[in-house]
């Protein structure tokens, strides 16, 4: 199958996937709250808030509301944000570079180092520092980021004064956040190299290189992991993924202007027409994160090259 | 710090001979990694930020507001900045609490329905424009209109509208005769209408006001800076400004952990943090204030619970556990006997917090059994996700006395949305099985009794559940008094409910505020903070 036709087929899959989302997500949203209370003092009376639900047209029939915003997504139209009283895809679109930034950053980080720690146990598998090093990939696997991020804070930023605490002013305010979200991915990434490597390495070939007499380090970095980046490759993205769709809990703590930030507020406040784009921009970046995973196999393994 | 630098090139070498083909390769892995990480740190920096300039502070906010103008800026999240750039008529005096002239040097009610404010002369909008009785009329109606709808008009009665009499007279008239619309109107801030008309949409980022600052910038998601105003009418007049323009510039920023808030103040990153934790102040934040607020945490039953709507239950859940022992769970404060302070106009010095009496609740729960009523009934002692501190172990420590006295109750905490669309049913809405004890904070910014009594015991009250016929007589007719006698039929009222043990009064939260050690700042009741009262310290 050619490579366009492929893509083609793959976008048109997407947008009607994205549709079904979007739909659902106005649904749902339309049931759990009312974002005029929210809006409003807790102690507004009826005339007051039966205004300002007119005022932003919540007083429509479901059916209505939903077409008038279907026609407006197909238009790239989501309206004003009720919290914020400005368009809602700018609002979404300004905090976008952040959270790519931030997840680039991170996996840019977690990657190298997870090889790295994949490569260090495979050199010395069942020893003292593959044993060390599992157990540090379980910690940052298990280790909740909540906690991680405070740690960090209060550690490196108020007991050392080493780095900012939080904010987003120059470089040196990515490098916590990035901390805490490497954590994880370090070790799900260095746990599924360890093991794609060591399976790679039981292999007949490698043997055969063995008895050439080529040292364990380069029938890795020659051989071993080319052959064992599949799987890497697809828990990659998935980490990737994970990044893109929002950090919330450490963009909070680190007031990180990302979308996840800004989506938690949202749905905070059940504005509907802020948390539409989020999720559309979202769903837009796990197609396109996938698009690249699926392209990448092909690049690694000839098996999967015909699309 | 570990460097490359570290390494001299001779012991390099001697290790590269000792070892085999392996683990040399390892060995420059590792040395990559180590200069990748040097270089990182170095490109970097390793500094937290470069220090304020002394006339600079930096204060942290838990929350972004969503707009600055009068009209939605009231709230939280809006007034700690907006009331720096706009002004109301009339404002507190910090230290003793009365109302004092702001924009207005004096006024009067010259009729049940008419108020008359006499303007104070000099004053100009930021934008340089005159502000006079034509300016205020034209920024009041724009707030308060019926047609904009704009939340402010909850804090007002009926409809209010402004005219000029003259130059410097604003005539202020309601619809409903409005005894306390002087205080009312301390909320509203007045903007200038001129630049609203001229550009309506982004109005609610560039406010422009009379106060002691103007907004430079606003950085979404990020920070919102203030500078000095310097044709400020308060720098000429300090006293009846009540402040000074001590500090140049003001950087607010936004973290949502409260911990992040602490951390700030003690790396020196800001100097102000709204709302710490009392585990934060201990942990060592420079200068940590406890201010007394107008919110008071309250338990609001179900009046129409097969359980809750007998007096005898709802008395005994009133006397089932210890007051002080919630604040101090949920951070420090003082019991009251009623859904306001003691700074509340209303509020009766007679009355006593219920006290713990557990033999005595049992007693009365025994009494309602045998009278046949259905006491195990069950209750929901239920509360908002992360409104207070420990919220959960307030919960269970109440629904654990309330169990021990011979109900039925449970605990559950709901997130904002949930919750709120609870609390907000009205009484005539509320199921008789879903048998909440509601915990809340209710503030009484008006500081006038007659606002709770309006809202939690009124029979249409918005957030009432709760409805005795009598209370809405006494309510209607001491909304119309005035000073002494609006005093005293408010405090009947306090009186009626609490023996009809309505809604329980647990008490008055105090609210912490961590400070740099180079300001001086005390906290308001209201909970404004505004910049002309912060100094600097000598």
């Amino acid at each position: 199958m050619p490579l366009f036709r492929f893509i083609f087929k793959r976008a048109c899959y997407s947008a009607a996937v994205i549709l079904a989302v979007l739909t659902i997500v106005w649904v749902i949203v339309n049931q759990i709250g009312d974002p005029v209370r929210l809006l409003l003092p807790v102690e507004a009376g009826p005339e007051l808030i039966a205004a300002t639900r007119m005022k932003f047209g919540l007083d429509d029939p479901m059916a209505e509301r939903f077409l008038r915003d279907l026609t407006g997504w197909l238009q790239g139209d989501f309206g004003n944000s009720l919290w914020q009283g400005v368009p809602a895809l700018p609002l979404v679109l300004d905090r976008l570079p952040n959270t790519i930034l931030l997840s680039f950053a991170t996996l840019g980080f977690a990657v190298p180092m997870a090889i790295a720690l994949a490569v260090i146990s495979v050199l010395r598998p069942g020893k003292l520092i593959d044993n060390i090093l599992s157990t540090l990939s379980l910690a940052g696997v298990s280790i909740a980021d909540f906690w991680l991020g405070l740690m960090l804070i209060l550690i490196v930023a108020v007991q050392f004064g080493w780095l900012p605490t939080s904010g987003f002013n120059s470089p040196e305010y990515i490098i916590l956040p990035l901390l805490t979200l490497a954590f994880r991915p370090i070790g799900r990434l260095s746990q599924v190299a360890r093991s794609s490597l060591l399976e790679e390495m039981s292999k007949p070939y490698i043997t055969t290189l063995r008895a050439q007499g080529m040292s364990e380090f380069r029938i890795v970095r020659r051989h071993a992991m080319k052959n064992s980046l599949i799987s890497f490759i697809t828990v990659s993205g998935d980490e990737l993924t994970s990044l893109l769709n929002g950090a919330v809990v450490v963009e909070t703590i680190f007031a990180w202007p990302g979308i996840g930030s800004l989506f938690i507020q949202a749905i905070t406040r059940r504005d509907l027409p802020l948390i539409i784009p989020c999720v559309l921009v979202i769903a837009l970046m796990v197609v396109l994160v996938n698009l690249i995973v699926d392209l990448l196999y092909a690049k690694v393994d000839a098996r999967t090259s015909n699309y | 710090m570990f460097s490359p630098e570290l390494l001299g090139d001779g012991m390099k070498v001697s290790k590269s001979m000792m070892m085999n083909h392996k683990e040399r390769g390892f060995t420059r892995l590792s040395k990559r990694l180590v200069l990748a990480l040097a270089a990182a740190l170095v490109l970097t920096g390793c500094s937290s930020g470069g220090e304020s300039a002394t006339s600079e502070i930096t204060i942290v906010l838990p929350e972004e507001p969503r707009s600055l103008a009068s009209w939605n800026a009231y709230s939280n999240d809006g007034h700690p900045i907006l009331r720096n750039i706009g002004e109301a008529l009339v404002n507190r005096d910090p230290v003793s609490n009365e109302l004092v002239g702001e924009l207005a040097t004096s006024w009067e009610q010259v009729d049940p329905k008419n108020w008359q404010f006499t303007l104070r002369e000099g004053v100009t909008f930021t934008d340089g424009t005159p502000f006079n009785a034509e300016a205020a009329a034209a920024g009041l109606n724009y707030v308060l209109s019926e047609a904009n709808a704009f939340p402010m008009r909850n804090f007002l009665g009926s409809q209010t509208t402004a005219s000029a009499v003259s130059e410097y007279l604003l005539n202020v008239a309601t619809v409903d005769p409005d005894p306390i619309l002087d205080l009312r109107l301390y909320f509203v801030t007045i903007p200038q209408a001129a630049a609203i008309a001229a550009d309506p949409a982004s109005y609610e980022t560039n406010p422009i006001g009379t106060g002691p600052y103007k907004l430079t910038s606003w950085t979404r998601g990020e920070s919102i800076v203030l500078e000095q105003n310097t044709d400020w009418w308060g720098i000429s007049s300090p006293d009846d400004a009540k402040g000074t323009q001590s500090i140049a510039k003001a950087t607010y920023v936004f973290r949502t952990e409260q911990t992040v808030r602490s951390a700030m103040v003690e790396a020196g990153e800001a100097d102000f943090s709204r709302w710490i934790s009392p585990e934060d102040c201990d942990a060592g934040v420079v200068v940590c204030l406890g201010g007394a607020t107008v919110e008071t945490g309250i338990l609001r039953l179900d009046n129409v619970h097969p359980a809750m709507k007998d007096l005898r239950v709802r008395t005994a859940m009133a006397l089932a556990f210890d007051k002080q022992e919630v604040m101090d769970l949920i951070g420090g404060g003082d019991p009251v006997p009623q859904i306001v302070g003691p700074s509340a106009l209303g509020f009766n010095d007679d009355l006593e917090p219920f006290a713990k009496d557990v033999e005595k609740a049992k007693a009365l729960i025994a009494e309602a059994k045998a009278a046949g009523v259905n006491v195990s009934a069950p209750i929901t002692v239920a509360a908002r996700t992360g409104y207070v501190a420990n919220g959960q172990e307030a919960l269970t420590y109440i629904a654990d006395a309330f169990n021990a006295i011979g109900l039925t109750a449970k605990t559950t905490m709901l997130d904002t949305a949930a919750a709120e669309k609870q609390w907000t049913m009205g009484y005539k809405n509320i199921p008789t099985d879903r048998g909440w004890a509601g915990f809340w904070f209710h503030g009484n910014e008006l500081m006038d009794y007659s606002a709770s009594v309006g809202s939690y015991y009124a029979c249409n009250g918005p957030v009432s559940a709760y409805c005795n016929p009598k209370v809405d007589a006494l309510y209607k007719e001491a909304l119309q008094a005035t000073g002494q006698d609006r005093d005293t039929k408010l405090a009947a009222i306090a009186a009626f409910v609490y023996n009809d043990a309505a809604v329980i009064p647990v008490g008055q939260p105090l609210f912490y505020f961590g400070l740099s050690d180079k300001i001086n700042w005390a906290p308001r009741m209201d909970g404004f903070i505004l910049l002309k009262e912060i100094s600097f310290k000598s």
